[in-house]
């Protein structure tokens, strides 16, 4: 095996036992007396090992800094920084505190042994240096430190995992900065899916008006891509204002706002949302005019209540979603709302009292709407008021 | 004659011996220097450096001498400190290595 080390602390090539050895790990040896590094060195070479020298703890340092051993053998007493100061100096940095330090010396009392403690040192060898314990207590660590090290891959792969799957689950539905903030380790992810809840919350729905002349009139591939410009309009909408997409199905998108997390402000980002959406799809609506020949609107509508949240469904498909009397009241408004507008109940309009669009709020009629057994009193706003 | 010192020494390190020996010859001189300057901490070195490298080598009596020079240094001990210069300096002369 080779030793390599800097030109004037080379040793000369040992003979090697098993030129086909597999090399077992790299050694750092630290020493300030030329002779032993070239005898410890060497038995470790035939032993396998890529032995790397410093003859002092200055020069080690460096030699660390530029490639990591996988184990250092560091005499105590030198010209100086000591190996006792070395070894506390690796042992505080958190890149190199898993280095395993044996520490080689010819202080045999047990204060010194004491002090090599304190400072950090995994094991010791005292001098002059046997060469069979040498060999023993250098695969012992190697072995010790291998697993630690495999141990951490795991970990770290398994932390990678992790962050896949919860980005992968939750990019879905909520906003890119809730992802990171449970990436961050701020909610727990496998919690916020499982748990089913009653809270209080807003629900937004939106559809595309002039949907069903459009898929009469165009092709199947025309229709599905402004269907899915409608949908990445929306979503990205929502994600701005950090709501929750909960479901899309045919030309309509359900939205949750203070869910799965609560927002004192929900209402006023479902208002802030349904405002942008209403500006951002008049131009795409007039685009596609000029360029299709169709009309195209949104129509949206908002309430608040009691919902609960949770996944739904059967044992071979489950959502995450949102049900309650707050939802049907939304998707009510929003069957309700001429293009380009977007209904609200009084309560929600209550709820944002302070917000622009509430002073331009319009008074409709009670509705009487669909399944709802008294009328309901609703507010219009039109356009992009907000 | 005065008898020989057989000293069995592996092998695989026969290249490094004559640099060990080389050494050990340097380490009389500089004892003998330190000792006339009664300079006490160069021969407590010395011998703590002579049992630090001495049995690794397969020098068992270099490490048993430098645990005595190094005693005798702490404790001033000019005799002492001439008598393991003494030792150390008919060893090398008597010494006859095996290659094992």
């Amino acid at each position: 095996m080779t030793i390599l080390a800097p030109q004037s602390e080379r040793a000369p090539a040992p003979l090697s036992r098993n030129p086909f050895t597999v090399l077992p790990g790299e050694i750092l040896l630290v020493d300030d007396q030329e002779e032993t590094r070239l005898l410890i060195a060497r038995h470790l070479a035939l032993a396998g090992y890529f032995v790397r020298c410093a003859s002092s703890a200055e020069s080690a340092l460096q030699a660390i800094s530029e490639r990591k051993p996988d184990l250092v053998l560091l005499d105590v007493v030198m010209q100086g920084m000591s190996g006792l100061e070395l070894c506390r100096h690796l042992k505080a940095d958190s890149a190199t505190l898993s280095i395993p330090v044996v520490l080689v010396t010819g202080l045999d009392r047990r204060s010194d042994r004491v002090s090599g403690l304190d400072a950090g040192a995994d094991d010791f060898l005292t001098k002059p240096v046997d060469r069979e314990e040498l060999l023993a207590r250098v695969a012992s660590l190697m072995r010790l430190h291998e697993a630690r090290a495999a141990l951490e891959a795991a970990r770290i792969a398994s932390e990678v995992q992790r962050r896949e799957h919860v980005q992968r689950t939750f990019e879905r539905y909520v906003s890119p900065k809730l992802v990171r903030a449970i990436l961050a380790g701020k909610y727990e992810p496998d919690e916020l899916l499982a748990r089913q809840e009653r809270v209080d919350a807003v629900a937004l729905f939106v559809d595309l008006r002039g949907f069903t002349r459009m898929s009469e009139r165009l092709d199947s591939d025309t229709v599905v891509g402004l269907l899915n410009e409608f949908f990445s309009l929306v979503t990205e909408v929502v994600h701005r204002y950090e709501g929750t997409v909960f479901n899309m199905a045919g030309d309509s998108l359900l939205a949750g706002f203070g869910v799965p997390l609560p927002q004192p402000d929900a209402a006023e980002r479902a208002l802030d949302a349904a405002a942008a959406m209403q500006r951002s799809f008049g131009a795409i609506a007039r685009r596609w005019q000029g360029r299709y020949g169709v009309t195209a609107g949104m129509g949206a509508g908002i309430d608040c209540g009691s919902v609960i949240v949770g996944n739904v469904g059967s044992p071979t498909y489950m959502c995450y979603t949102m049900i309650g009397d707050a939802v049907n009241v939304a998707a009510r408004l929003m069957q309700v709302a001429g293009s380009g507008e977007t209904l609200v109940t009084a309560n929600l309009l209550q709820r944002a009292r302070r917000h622009p669009s509430a002073a331009r709020a319009t008074l409709l009629e009670d509705l009487m709407l669909r399944g709802k057994s008294a009328p309901l009193m609703t507010y219009r706003i039109a356009g992009n008021d907000t | 004659m005065a008898d020989k010192v057989i000293v069995k020494v592996e092998a695989e390190i026969k290249d490094l011996i004559p640099n060990f020996l080389a050494n050990r010859r340097k380490d009389i001189a500089a004892l003998e220097r330190a000792l006339v300057t009664r300079d006490y901490r160069s021969c407590q070195d010395i011998g703590h450096n002579m049992k630090g490298v001495g049995g690794g080598y397969g020098f068992d009596d270099i490490t048993t001498i430098g645990i005595r020079l190094e005693a005798a240094a702490k404790n001033n001990n000019d005799e002492e400190i001439a008598a393991c210069l003494a030792f150390v300096r008919d060893y090398l002369e008597r010494v006859e290595i095996v290659y094992v």
